[in-house]
């Protein structure tokens, strides 16, 4: 039996989010079977009255969720199928070499020559808590994060040529030279690497780097929940974890598409083209647990509307 | 001019008379003409737009909220986003001016001195194919890597430097806006008898007092019914700031509202702003179409 999946793709998965809620708040089925989107978003899913996630994990339909890290388990609501993704700076390494650290973002040599992401989103919301992080300050304190908006307002915000979420633009932008960084996600700059933009890095901050992977939840009362569960398994197998040659993918979109071993089982899967320097993109499972900061979403989900609107009002947007 | 036969006629008689007595009254008549469109709008239209406006009225970021309400929303986008609305209307205005600017000429020639106008005139209607296009189409030009890149840098031009400016909005949201201006002007200029500029010339009036004291005032109301379209058009803008704006340009109502709504979950104040957008269209529209009378001849 052959099986048709929509698959709907956005770069402000926010809209999702909003899109679920109407249909649920107008008592309409969800219009998504699986919503896979960064972990930030099912807290701020299962935050609200009502609830908006099924309970469906462990399932015996989903048995690659037992292969996956315990960190990356969020039972009984989803579980994760990414583990290295990391919003922060892509940059060019010969025009901006200086780039080590979020606090470098405010050097006098970026005016004009950064691109951010919209205020509001994930991508942003990371940065924000690496800036703070950067700079001494605990984002769980109300002050302290408030210091490390008024740093990306008064000390970022005027290097910022433009606003956007948009990949496709930032790598135009990048590759024409117009800016010398962008804040986006590591996948891009491993995609870029790989098309052969050899000076595209991604800064990996001295302060440390903050993981916001992607979460597979299935949305209350969808129409499909079997076959929800059946897509939720394919995502966390082998071949979708690592596409394999058939699927016929270039270097560069390959490794946008991986986001690195989400469990032990997995990493005999490395293929062999990249063997030799895939640990050189993505951490080991040991660097994960040990180096890599997790965020406290619940935290994240009731304090990230205020932080937004603060660093809207700040920048004007 | 060739007449029924009179069996005709009086068949044409008859049936009319059968549905007239079908919907005797006129205003029943009426009535059933209209309700098909009120029942259109008052489900596509009227009724999400009360809702929006409930919506502007409530407060937190949440679509299962208990209808508490406020009008803090409303006192919000008065006061954070006045600058928005100032950008919003200013640009909707000097690209509106730049339409009117180039548009007036290029009317008058595509009206009076145009052969194949209906040529031109398809050709023109390219950007209302979406501002999305125009703005995308822009950006890839004034890339250095794009396509006139070598141009530009063998005539020394750093083209780079307009990309995400002010210019490079206005410019992408005139080019959108131009067919209106142009249609609209050059209804009105279509309604000017050309005698009326040789009777001018012929009394010695030099072309800029034709142009001052006969054209410009009999086509006045296709101008201002061109401003207004182009300035409600623009009111709206969202793509061409998004994609060519620097962050003074992104600014604007509609991503204001976009971010409030889509990317930051304020449900309440995104709706606020939504209706202060609409509100300002619906002005603009109404004096637009009041003004448009003499140009469009209705």
């Amino acid at each position: 039996m052959d099986i048709t999946l929509n698959y709907q793709a956005s770069q402000a998965p926010s809209t999702y989010i909003t899109n679920l809620y109407t249909a649920l708040q107008s008592g309409n089925p969800p219009s998504l079977d699986v919503m896979a989107i960064e972990e930030n978003y099912l807290a701020e899913a299962l935050s609200q009255a009502e609830p908006v996630a099924e309970e469906f994990l462990p399932s015996g339909l989903v048995p690659n969720a037992d292969r996956v890290m315990e960190m990356f388990q969020a039972f009984p609501h989803g579980v994760g199928f990414q583990a290295s993704a990391s919003p922060g700076i892509v940059y060019d390494r010969e025009r901006a070499p200086y780039l080590t650290d979020w606090q470098n973002l405010a050097d006098e040599r970026l005016r004009g020559r950064l691109t951010m992401p919209v205020p509001g989103d994930i991508t942003v919301g990371g940065m924000l808590l690496g800036i703070a992080s950067s700079l001494g300050l605990d984002y769980k304190v109300p002050e302290q994060m408030t210091e490390a908006i008024d740093f990306f307002i008064e000390r970022i915000h005027p290097n910022v040529l433009q606003y956007t979420n948009d990949n496709a633009t930032m790598q135009q932008l990048l590759r024409g030279g117009v800016v010398d960084a962008v804040g986006f996600w590591n996948s891009l700059a491993r995609m870029e690497f790989l098309n052969g933009q050899t000076n595209t890095a991604f800064m990996i901050a001295e302060s440390g780097q903050y993981l916001a992977n992607g979460y597979m939840w299935i949305p209350k009362g969808t129409p499909h929940p079997v076959l929800a569960q059946i897509f939720v398994n394919w995502r966390l197998s082998d071949e979708a974890q690592f596409p394999p040659e058939s699927w016929g993918l270039e270097p560069g979109p390959w490794a946008e598409l991986n986001e690195g071993i989400i469990g032990e089982s997995y990493a005999e899967l490395v293929p062999e083209w990249f063997a030799e320097d895939y640990f050189s993109y993505y951490p080991t499972t040991e660097q994960l647990t040990a180096n890599y900061k997790s965020v406290d979403w619940d935290y994240y989900a009731e304090h990230v509307g205020e932080w937004m609107d603060y660093l809207s009002q700040g920048i004007g947007q | 001019m060739t007449h029924a036969p009179a069996e005709v006629a009086i068949e044409y008689e008859i049936a009319d008379a059968q549905e007239r007595k079908r919907f005797a009254s006129p205003k029943l008549r009426g009535f059933m003409l209209l309700a098909p469109a009120v029942v259109v709008a008052i489900l596509f239209s009227i009724i999400p737009l009360a809702y929006l406006f409930q919506v502007s009225l409530t407060q937190d970021s949440s679509f299962f909220f208990t209808a508490e309400y406020t009008a803090d929303n409303y006192r919000e986008v008065f006061t954070r986003y006045r600058s928005a609305i100032v950008e919003t209307v200013y640009l909707a205005s000097v690209s509106s001016v730049l339409d009117l600017v180039f548009g007036y000429p290029f009317a008058y020639i595509l009206i009076r001195k145009i052969r194949y106008r209906e040529f031109v005139r398809t050709m023109m209607t390219f950007p209302l194919f979406g501002p999305l296009y125009l703005a995308f189409g822009l950006f890839y030009i004034l890339l250095p890597n794009g396509p006139l890149g070598p141009l530009f840098e063998m005539l020394g031009i750093n083209i780079a430097r307009y990309l995400f400016s002010t210019g490079a909005v206005l410019f992408s949201m005139a080019v959108f806006t131009f067919p209106f201006m142009v249609m609209n002007i050059g209804a009105a200029l279509s309604n000017v008898d050309p005698m009326l500029e040789e009777a001018a010339r012929t009394l010695g009036a030099k072309p800029w007092q034709t142009f001052t004291r006969v054209l410009f005032p009999l086509s006045w109301s296709g101008i201002v019914a061109g401003f207004l379209m182009c300035f409600g058009w623009n009111l709206g803008v969202f793509a061409q700031p998004q994609l060519l704006g620097s962050p003074k340009e992104q600014a604007v109502l509609s991503i204001q509202m976009f971010t409030k709504g889509l990317v930051q979950f304020n449900y309440g104040l995104a709706a606020a702003l939504g209706i202060l957008l609409m509100a300002m269209a619906f002005a603009v529209t109404w004096a637009s179409l009041r003004f448009s009378r003499g140009a469009l001849g209705a």
